[in-house]
């Protein structure tokens, strides 16, 4: 990474030099400043929730412990910092994709995003869109999208931003991100590192969180530059690496340890001529990892998967309201590690988007159809309208079919990769609407998915354990998002609050699936009196089924943290804040015997200069 | 864990045997006592979720109860609970992720010992002599750290350990020795090895079929049967039935059955026959040299065939839910027709059945 990093500092340190005034970017302001403009103009029907900058600083840098108090998803996890995967509207930990500057980072191997492998501090803002999203972001997006971006600006600004922070159980962290732009260029860069003993307490039993120590680092630049007036490159750069003690569970010691190397890397060619607007890009994602269930000892085993992605989007304007795009791309993986030989996937994809704006009324169809050697793939689609019946109500409609792909694990693994594996295919349907009642957001939905050909690995009659497409599974629910600003004695006050209420009833049995709250809701409150601040959040989980008959159960819990910020002076900024997590010191476990800390006290001083 | 496991009838069986000229273990039970006659069926519970337990059943009152050794000792058994070896009037369980042995008394599930060091992955206990032997797979994925265990039996404290090849799983006694059939562990392997107890080393490794996973005795025979190598596996092989001569420690015969994805397991002997499942049905095998090749019945009932004992002519089956969640079922069937005599609802991912 490093190489990379002083590559660009350095070709761009050059080409800085001659700057030019630029003109006419006005109406490509979305397409220069987002780094995935699809986020924002295909998902109509849907409702994309982005957590500020300043939720992002509050909160721990592990993205799991953003997400946890500031979204209506569950989270299964395993311990503080351990690995730790999301639930939307029922669905399982591969049914959600993680979404970076518009490229999924989901494993290759399981599928899946480990949420505490994502260090937040160094993405610009992360967005929630609830749903289905397969056409536009690929496999794992049928509960849900999580989108972590990085923007840009020409402003002629510069910034920088460090952090330090000192916690319990000897957490530290410390970040920087810098920002530094003239009329043409614009480059970002993040570092963020945290590492903890996390040798916290298990309550009530006397015991510790045993080989439970962890650290990771990231890194992210992203660079954009403009060449002409109607030309404009974008670089996205992301490194992480982390390693971690996967720490024992109550009765049951571990000593083993466990290694992530991830790098992505996206440059985007962005054209805009006439009515034509034409995007080239090239992504080359590499993750490596390196299991030692003896720390002690050189033994490990590991995967590595390196994946080239290759996508040219053209977009047409027929008028202001009407636009077209069209999208080729080609996906290439090759993976090996132990237990997997010559994984190989091959994909080519095609998709047509539409969208037109008749008055109030916003509509967008969306096709894609991907061909591969390695299993059937569905015609993926999305329809979605939005309906604004005033500047306060508008109601919204999507129905969609979207898909889960069968992992290198599933088809490749040595002991039961399946080959003959078809995809999880979903069809669902919500209805939303988003009501403004002067200082009250309120975002509403309620969905349904049908979702057939589950990949379960059972036993087969030998014994073997593989993955079949056995089960179907019905999801339905509803869903709140509500925010609510008031100026109280001069002062603005914040509220912010979810909930989700999820039935995912397994179709065999009617039960619900395990691992799957019926409720689960998060509160959180800011208020800034002068130079202070004071800033709480809470969550609600309700229990949990641990068995598919449903007669084990985890108990529900009720967490609270709170945070209480100093502003020392302004220029440069110095802001010092400290904070207590489950202030309550409840007892709480997402998964059975994986206890979670207690309550636990953090500090982090930040210098805006 | 994911291995089946089913010899402990021999075991039962051998100790029964050896009741006949020792009376200590049919003394009769003291008061307090609960468990003087029935099944034991443990559940290994979920990995990493320190949920093991042990039902008691008695078939007679149709009493059913769960989770005896903590409702008895106040505390868990432990993490994924193995195997259990019945020796006189004690218990001893071994809970596999726990690294831990649970003594217990037979007959009331008080505890009276836990042996919790000079273990790593254990997996089966057998008593000889003044000894306990534990076979361990130590690192899953080292082949070198394996090891068998010795405890004294007086006072459960360390004796030695034995290096042996990868993979010791079950165990049987024959002549006041020590038969071990190396399953391989995570990996493959094909061997039994004699471990003489008087010195504590290996003296013979015999080279079997892939993976044995159990073994009976006929008078100085023992009968291993291996169930060849999976379908996973760098080349798929077949289950074979071998016959070791413990006066020479040769296989004096093997059979193998004729298509490689068979793969035969729970090899028993009962009423001068032997029985073994292919999937999840029922073979019998008469000593005659001629493989089965068209099953007695099948067991439709069960989702998972996990844990396999015959007893009194019955067949006791312990079956795991499909998804190895939740709770499991004991099927009891008439060995003589296959038909069902009677299921019980047990706790969650039984793997064992064992007789009081």
């Amino acid at each position: 990474m490093s190489r990379n990093l002083y590559l660009i500092v350095a070709f761009f340190i050059c080409f800085c030099i001659s700057t030019k005034a630029q003109t006419d970017s006005i109406n490509w302001l979305d397409e220069v400043q987002l780094s995935d403009v699809k986020l924002k103009n295909n998902s109509e029907g849907q409702f994309v929730k982005e957590l500020s900058d300043s939720v992002i600083k509050q909160s721990e840098p592990l993205l799991t412990s953003v997400l946890k108090f500031n979204s209506p998803f569950f989270f299964r996890e395993n311990g503080y910092g351990m690995v730790s995967s999301a639930s939307v509207r029922g669905t399982g930990a591969a049914q959600t994709a993680v979404i970076w500057n518009g490229i999924n980072i989901n494993s290759q191997f399981t599928g899946q995003t480990d949420f505490n492998t994502i260090n937040t501090a160094v993405f610009d803002n992360i967005s929630l869109k609830p749903g289905g999203g397969s056409v536009v972001y690929g496999s794992g997006a049928i509960g849900g999208t999580i989108h972590l971006n990085n923007e840009f600006s020409f402003d002629g600004g510069q910034s920088n931003e460090l952090r330090f922070g000192l916690g319990s159980f000897a957490t530290y962290q410390t970040s920087y991100k810098g920002d530094y732009s003239n009329e043409k260029t614009n480059l970002k860069i993040g570092v963020s590192g945290i590492s903890s003993e996390n040798d916290y307490p298990y309550l009530d039993v006397g015991e510790k969180n045993e080989n439970g120590d962890f650290y990771n680092l990231a890194l992210n630049a992203s660079v954009a530059h403009w060449l002409g007036d109607s030309n404009i490159l974008k670089f996205y750069s992301n490194y992480y690496q982390g390693e971690r003690g996967f720490s024992g569970t109550l009765n049951l010691p571990s000593n083993s340890k466990y290694e992530d190397f991830n790098s992505r890397n996206l440059l985007e060619w962005k054209s805009f001529l006439g009515n034509f607007t034409s995007s080239l890009k090239l992504a080359w994602i590499s993750e490596k990892f390196k299991y030692f269930e003896n720390r002690d000892s050189e033994n490990f085993s590991f995967g590595n998967a390196e994946t080239a992605i290759i996508k040219y989007d053209l977009a047409y304007d027929f008028s202001d309201n009407k636009t077209i795009n069209l999208i080729v791309d080609y996906n290439g993986v090759i993976g090996d590690g132990t237990g997997i030989e010559n994984a190989e996937r091959q994909i080519g994809g095609f998709s047509l988007l539409w969208s037109d704006e008749i008055q109030d009324f916003n509509y967008q169809l969306s096709l894609r159809q991907e061909i591969t050697e390695n299993y059937d793939s569905p015609l993926l689609f999305s329809a979605g309208a939005t309906y604004n019946f005033s500047k306060n109500y508008s109601i919204r409609f999507n129905s969609s079919r979207n898909f889960r792909i069968p992992t290198f694990n599933d088809l490749f693994w040595l002991e039961g990769g399946n080959t003959n594996l078809d995809p999880e295919t979903s069809i669902q349907a919500e209805l939303g609407n988003t009501l403004i009642l002067s200082d009250f957001k309120i975002n509403l939905a309620a969905y349904f998915m049908d979702i057939e050909d589950l990949i379960r690995w059972t036993p087969d009659d030998s014994g073997v354990w593989r993955p079949q497409n056995t089960s179907k599974v019905q999801n339905y629910g509803l869903e709140a998002f509500v925010t609510w600003s008031k100026v109280l004695a001069g002062n603005e006050l914040n509220l912010s609050a979810n909930y989700a209420f999820t039935k995912a009833i397994n179709q065999e049995n009617q039960n619900q699936l395990i691992y799957t709250p019926l409720h689960k809701a998060t509160l959180s409150a800011g208020y800034e009196v002068k130079n202070f601040s004071i800033h709480v959040q809470s969550l609600y989980n309700g229990k949990i089924y641990t068995s598919s008959d449903n007669n084990y159960e985890l108990d529900p819990y009720q967490l609270a943290n709170l945070r209480v910020g100093y502003v020392f002076t302004s220029d440069p900024e110095i802001i010092l804040r400290v904070g207590a997590d489950n202030i309550f010191n409840e007892n709480y476990q997402s998964l059975p015997s994986r206890i979670m800390p207690g309550r636990s006290y953090n500090s982090t001083l930040t210098i805006n200069f | 864990m994911k291995f089946k496991h089913s010899l402990l009838f021999l075991l039962a069986l051998l100790f029964l045997n050896s009741c006949d000229d020792d009376n200590d273990c049919c003394l009769p039970a003291g008061p307090g006592d609960e468990f003087e006659t029935g099944v034991f069926v443990l559940n290994e519970g979920n990995f990493g979720s320190a949920n093991s337990s042990v039902s008691y059943i008695d078939e007679l009152v149709q009493v059913n109860q769960p989770a005896i050794f903590s409702n008895v000792n106040g505390s868990s058994l432990g993490d994924t609970a193995q195997s259990i070896e019945m020796h006189e009037d004690i218990a001893i369980i071994v809970v596999n992720v726990s690294n831990k042995i649970e003594i217990v008394n037979r007959y009331t599930f008080e505890s009276l010992a836990t042996i919790s060091s000079n273990l790593s992955n254990p997996r089966y206990a057998e008593v000889i002599g003044d000894n306990i032997y534990v076979s361990n797979w130590g690192d899953g994925m080292n082949p070198g750290d394996d090891f068998i265990s010795v405890f004294k039996l007086s006072d459960y404290s360390f004796n030695q350990s034995i290096p042996v090849a990868e993979g010791p799983e079950k165990m049987i006694e024959l002549n006041d020795d020590l038969y071990v059939a190396h399953i391989g562990g995570f990996s493959f392997n094909n061997i039994v090895s004699h471990i003489e107890t008087e010195t504590n080393s290996v003296t013979n490794e015999i080279e079997v079929g892939d993976r044995p996973n159990s073994m009976v005795i006929q008078g100085n025979d023992i009968w291993v049967l291996s169930s060849g190598k999976p379908s996973y596996a760098d080349e798929e092989t077949a289950g074979v039935l071998s016959r070791i001569d413990a006066g020479t420690d040769e296989v004096v015969a093997d059979f193998q059955f004729p298509e490689n994805s068979i793969h035969p397991e729970n090899l028993n002997i009962a009423g001068g026959s032997a029985y073994l499942t292919i999937e999840k049905s029922l073979y019998k095998y008469d000593f005659n040299g001629e493989l089965p090749d068209t099953p007695e019945y099948s067991f439709d009932e069960v989702s998972v065939l996990y844990g396999f004992e015959i007893n009194d002519s019955k067949i006791y089956i312990a079956s795991p839910r499909a998804d190895f969640t939740g709770d499991g079922d004991l099927y009891i069937y008439d060995l003589n027709d296959g038909s069902l005599l009677d299921n019980y609802a047990v706790g969650i991912n039984p793997n064992g059945v064992y007789f009081n």
